[in-house]
């Protein structure tokens, strides 16, 4: 836990300190996990804000302030998946989509110079996002906590309130769909 | 190296490129903002359904005192007869309806009309 069960309590009796300590406290954490999520820098923040909110509507129907991670957590798959179905509604406009000019001209742009690291992560996040594409998006993120965050079954089981079998059964077939489309994709 | 081993592999390079981003200054700030904007929107609707409940109960009340209170049976003599006083009075009406010479007037009218065209 980043904070005191007290802290919990106060900001579930209304003290708006701290529950602002509260999401300082977890900030970083969230929005790096909705990175993963979503794989859409210029959103992350949105959504973040998104999960906070979610969190001072709610708080007052948390029984225990042990159970705050998970409940937590909880809001941000919720909110990731939000995000992400309308997302799917949008056309979007890929890097890839551009000319290797127009991806110079972004880059240099975005950070000033041309970043050799910065354009291979982006590549890297883009064919990730595609891959997870081929998959539903609940499944998208059950696999993302598992496989990115590293979540153990123990805790998506708390999550997603479901029993650990039925998570593995769900993973191993999202995970067997991701490698088929992998494998459609590389020449290896 | 198997499709597998590979796939395991970008999903890692995948997290680091992925690192959690700084939050922008505006992070705090643009978030009071939405949850006062959502906490002004819940008062609003918090605040109607309230008084639509109570224009709803008053309008019961109102409306049971009304029913409940005897003079006002006696203004509608629907509440006070009988059926069969009721349909009484109605074949009563019905028959004098037919009775009335309104038609046989109008019929002479039409006949003195036609010979006057004649």
């Amino acid at each position: 836990m980043l904070v005191e069960f007290d802290l919990i309590k106060r900001a579930q009796g209304g003290d708006n300190a701290a529950f602002n300590q509260i999401v300082l406290a977890y900030r970083k954490r969230i929005l790096g996990t909705i990175a993963r999520l979503i794989s859409r820098v210029e959103d992350v923040e949105d959504v973040a804000q998104e999960v906070f909110l979610r969190l001072f509507f709610s708080l007052d129907q948390l029984r225990s302030p042990e159970v705050f991670e998970t409940w937590l957590y909880r809001l941000t798959v919720n909110a990731a998946y939000d995000y992400l179905r309308k997302q799917r509604r949008r056309p979007e406009l890929r890097m890839s989509d551009l000319s290797e000019q127009q991806v110079m001209m972004a880059d240099a742009a975005a950070s000033g110079k041309f970043d050799l690291e910065g354009r291979r992560q982006r590549k890297v996040r883009e064919s990730v996002s595609s891959l997870l594409g081929s998959i539903s998006e609940k499944d998208r993120i059950l696999l993302t906590l598992k496989e990115v965050e590293g979540l153990s079954l123990k805790d998506l089981e708390k999550i997603y309130k479901v029993k650990e079998n039925a998570l593995k059964v769900r993973l191993f077939r999202a995970r067997q769909r991701v490698l088929r489309a992998f494998g459609s994709g590389s020449p290896g | 190296m198997s499709h597998d081993t590979e796939l395991s592999d970008l999903l890692q390079q995948y997290r680091r490129a992925c690192e959690a981003p700084d939050a922008s200054p505006n992070f705090m700030p643009v978030l009071w903002e939405k949850i006062e904007a959502r906490q002004s929107e819940r008062t609003f609707f918090g605040r109607s359904s309230k008084v639509l409940v109570t224009c709803a109960l008053a309008a019961s009340l109102i409306m049971g005192i009304y029913v409940a209170i005897p003079g006002n049976h006696a203004a509608h003599p629907f509440y006070t007869a009988s059926y069969v006083e009721v349909l009484a009075v109605d074949e009563a009406l019905q028959s004098a309806e037919y009775s009335e010479p309104v038609h046989a007037e109008s019929v002479m009218e039409i006949h003195d009309a036609d010979f006057e065209l004649l």
